[in-house]
């Protein structure tokens, strides 16, 4: 496997991305959200001077905790342009007719989806610390991040739900051949995810050590899984025949 | 170049290519031929190793496209211009040719002048940089047949490459055509555009599902018209016919003021005809070879085939 024709192929897809509209937007509602509407919300509560700190506090995880599930829902309108785009577009029969492998298309197919993504919510990560830390700094007299739970979900989390997700709309792309239909059942696909913040929300898995890792193995588990089918069912001929 | 044998496909119960044989020579144009719906895509598609064949095998410069080994080899020695030119509308003229010659693994010295021989010589070089999706349909076709040959392949698979073109841009593709087979490529044209398949093939494949034909365009139109010579006269006179009735020239029609002659070995039978009608006293103004267009010739074939 060549990594630098994957390579090729995801950064076609970037300039792509660059040129739509619809993709852009659909990017940029996250970091508006999840940066700067959550530390405005903060912001509110604390104008309350009965607000005790422990609320406080208690509030701002809850918004920490939805980084668990929110980055899986960037991946599929990205990887539904990526690779049904290519079908709708009938831009895939040059591009099977060279000389890359399956591998390498589906490798540099992941690429595409996943790196936007895990920019796009580390930014709005990043706005959101900053943002939340100014805000809270006059009450708590420290800044509340960076801190050992934010720093799980980003770097151990965020890039496995990213990659499931990424993997999920790779495997649904492949199969089905309209946007709209691809992208929302992409999005369908991220509900389990829900059940996991609703699950961490509600205290019935405390964030410790054992649980994270327990976690972290499950989602390894998930998106290997998930790669060997997503392998098994991208095949070029399948791609190709599937929607004329 | 191109052999291939007993090649079918099936899709589900549909038979769309069935059990096909033929040979292509290195630097040969083939033009394959046929109906909507005969296959000639389906076949492109599994020569250049985008579908599996349901039986049946073909050699492409000796490689096998049944064997997954020997498909990124005929993935590289092969350009196609498929059916949809499947252009990048988002992208420059001189992006989509980049990505191209990248994915094909070229050098950056070697893609940046390949990609600036070709646009210049399909006249869209001053349009590099506009997004495909301003570009006519002419200007896409052009620019596909550029992605074509990006990266110097050996044989080329146009799928229509002249459908939607006006008559000058046509024109324009199918000298370039000609260009190509000076280098010695090796071109397979699915077409149903038989002013061109006439300029410029060798050979000729009609399909419908089966492959009905494959032959040099003039074996082809004698299979189907004989041989004929046609003589113009001033006047068709007794003493000629009598004469030429007295030499039994069995297969004479007349038509007027012309008298057509089918024929076995022309160069013998000519001057002996137009020796005889001379002699007779008749005054001959034109002396023609009957050669009917591809089209029509094709046209005469299927309906003999039904
Ligand atoms: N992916 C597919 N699935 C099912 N049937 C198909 C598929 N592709 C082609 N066919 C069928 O195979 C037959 C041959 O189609 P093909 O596209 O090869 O014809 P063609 O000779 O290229 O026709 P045209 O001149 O219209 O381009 C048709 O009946 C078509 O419906
Ligand atoms: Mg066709």
């Amino acid at each position: 496997m060549n990594i630098r024709k994957s390579w090729v192929i995801a950064i076609k897809d970037f300039e792509i991305f660059k040129k739509k509209k619809e993709i852009l937007m659909s990017l940029f509602i996250f970091p508006l959200i999840m940066g700067i509407v959550f530390p405005l919300i903060i912001l509110g509560i604390i104008e309350d001077p009965n607000l005790k700190v422990h609320e406080l506090i208690t509030a701002i995880n809850t918004f920490s905790l939805l980084y668990i599930m929110l980055p899986g829902f960037i991946p599929p309108s990205l990887a539904s342009y990526s690779i049904v785009g290519e079908k709708t577009e009938k831009t895939l029969e040059p591009l099977l007719a060279s000389p890359i492998t399956d591998d390498e298309l589906l490798f540099g197919k992941i690429i595409a989806s996943f790196l936007p993504s895990i920019f796009i919510s580390y930014l709005s990560a990043l706005l959101f610390m900053l943002l939340i830390n100014i805000f809270t700094y006059d009450k708590l007299h420290y800044f509340f991040f960076p801190n050992w739970n934010m720093g799980v979900i980003l770097l151990l989390i965020i890039p496995f739900v990213i990659l499931l997700s990424v993997e999920v709309n790779v495997l649904i792309s492949s199969k089905i051949s309209d946007l709209r239909t691809a992208s929302q059942l992409g999005a369908l696909s991220m509900t389990p995810f829900l059940g996991l913040y609703f699950a961490f929300q509600t205290y019935l898995i405390g964030l410790n050590l054992f649980n994270l890792l327990v976690l972290i193995l499950f989602l390894v588990f998930l998106v290997v899984t998930l790669f060997i089918l997503t392998k098994s069912v991208f095949n070029r001929e399948k791609i190709l025949t599937k929607w004329d | 170049m191109i052999e291939v044998e007993n090649l079918s496909k099936k899709f589900d119960n549909m038979t769309a290519v069935d059990n096909i044989s033929f040979n292509i020579e290195e630097g040969e144009v083939f033009g394959f031929v046929g109906p909507n719906g005969a296959g000639k895509t389906t076949t492109i598609r599994m020569l250049t190793c985008l579908i599996s064949s349901t039986s049946g095998t073909a050699k492409i410069a000796g490689y096998d496209i049944n064997k997954k080994s020997d498909t990124l080899k005929i993935r590289k020695m092969i350009g196609l211009i498929p059916d949809n030119v499947g252009l990048y509308n988002e992208l420059s003229a001189y992006k989509n040719l980049d990505f191209c010659g990248k994915l094909y693994g070229m050098e950056n010295s070697k893609r940046e002048e390949n990609i600036k021989y070709f646009l210049k010589m399909l006249g869209i070089w001053d349009k590099k940089d506009i997004i495909v999706g301003k570009f006519s349909k002419g200007m896409k076709q052009k620019l596909a047949i550029a992605r074509a040959l990006i990266h110097d392949p050996e044989i080329l698979f146009l799928d229509e490459p002249t459908a939607n073109l006006d008559p000058s841009s046509s024109k324009t593709v199918r000298n370039f055509l000609i260009d190509l087979k000076q280098e010695n490529k090796t071109i397979f044209i699915n077409t149903h555009n038989f002013a061109e398949v006439q300029q410029i093939c060798d050979k000729i494949g009609i399909m419908n599902t089966k492959l009905l034909r494959v032959s040099t365009q003039k074996d082809f139109k004698e299979s189907i018209w004989g041989i004929k010579t046609i003589v113009q006269l001033d006047k068709v006179t007794d003493s000629v016919l009598n004469a030429l009735n007295n030499v039994s020239f069995k297969n004479m029609s007349v038509s007027g003021d012309k008298l057509i002659f089918d024929l076995n070995d022309p160069q013998k039978e000519n001057p002996a005809i137009i020796n005889t009608i001379v002699n007779a006293g008749g005054r001959i103004l034109y002396v023609t070879k009957l050669d009917p267009s591809l089209e029509d010739t094709y046209l005469k074939f299927l309906r003999e085939e039904n």
